[in-house]
């Protein structure tokens, strides 16, 4: 039997909880963007970066409560998996070929929404725990 | 080829790309999000290339063609974007913020179109 060292086995959890939740959530991404057909702005890869950043926020609401391998699992595999910048930039530049200010203003508006819902999920998670644990 | 086949490649590339994406945050340490920055980036230039690429006359299986685009959503993330700039408007300057929004966008916007003319 080989001795493994605590600290090779938490990298070795903490990176297969990354691939994991990064497979599951990109799994899930290419699910969503197959259901909605491609719109020139408010796309599928858009809706999806929402949800993805409310997750994120929730979640980075609650780590410091839960085990750093869920923060692994769900927020850095699962919500970085779900969402994407390359595929948001590559509809961008589709939508700039024939209408490039609808591209520049289509961008500010995903990016303002975007930082929204993390905030709403960053609140509505500190709320929801801060309810259930009274401190 | 089966769905399950392309599917599961699909997921691999996006794993992979996760894993890549977390080791590259672990090295590079800094208090603003230069990781996050750098894997966008060089996400969006590989999207791009591969985007050129696959509008050229090329014979390639479903299943390389699925692993790339995986790879590259595993790989870049709008969600630690989001919130890393929240994080840098509440922890530092509003300007910070705006800056990594601007930068981000600008950078891989650039990044993909690059991709894209490099390689036709």
């Amino acid at each position: 039997m080989t001795q493994t060292s605590p600290t090779v086995r938490t990298t070795a959890i903490m990176f297969a909880a990354v691939f994991v939740g990064g497979a599951i959530g990109s799994l899930l991404r290419e699910a969503f963007s197959a259901q909605i057909p491609g719109a020139p702005i408010l796309t599928a890869t858009f809706g999806i970066n929402v949800v993805a950043c409310f997750i994120l926020g929730w979640l980075y609401a609650v780590r410091h409560r839960v085990h750093a391998h869920v923060v692994h699992l769900g927020a850095v595999g699962f919500c970085g998996g779900l969402s994407t910048f390359s595929s948001f930039v590559a509809e961008l530049e589709r939508l700039a070929i024939s209408n490039l200010w609808g591209a520049v203003s289509a961008a500010g508006l995903e990016i303002a929404i975007g930082l929204g819902a993390a905030m709403l999920g960053e609140g509505l998670g500190r709320r929801l725990h801060d309810q259930q644990v009274p401190e | 080829m089966s769905q399950f086949y392309l599917h599961a490649m699909f997921g691999l590339g996006g794993g992979l790309g996760a894993v890549l994406r977390h080791w590259i945050a672990l090295r590079v340490r800094h208090d603003l999000p230069f990781a996050t920055l750098i894997v966008n980036v060089l996400g969006s230039l590989l999207l791009g290339l591969w985007v050129g690429y696959l509008g050229g006359p090329v014979d390639m299986g479903e299943e390389e063609k699925r692993l790339v685009f995986g790879f590259c959503g595993g790989f870049t993330t709008f969600s630690s974007f989001a919130y890393q700039s929240l994080e840098l408007r509440r922890q530092r300057t509003i300007m910070l913020a705006a800056g990594n929004i601007l930068l981000s966008l600008g950078l891989c916007w650039f990044a993909f179109w690059l991709g894209l003319v490099m390689i036709r």
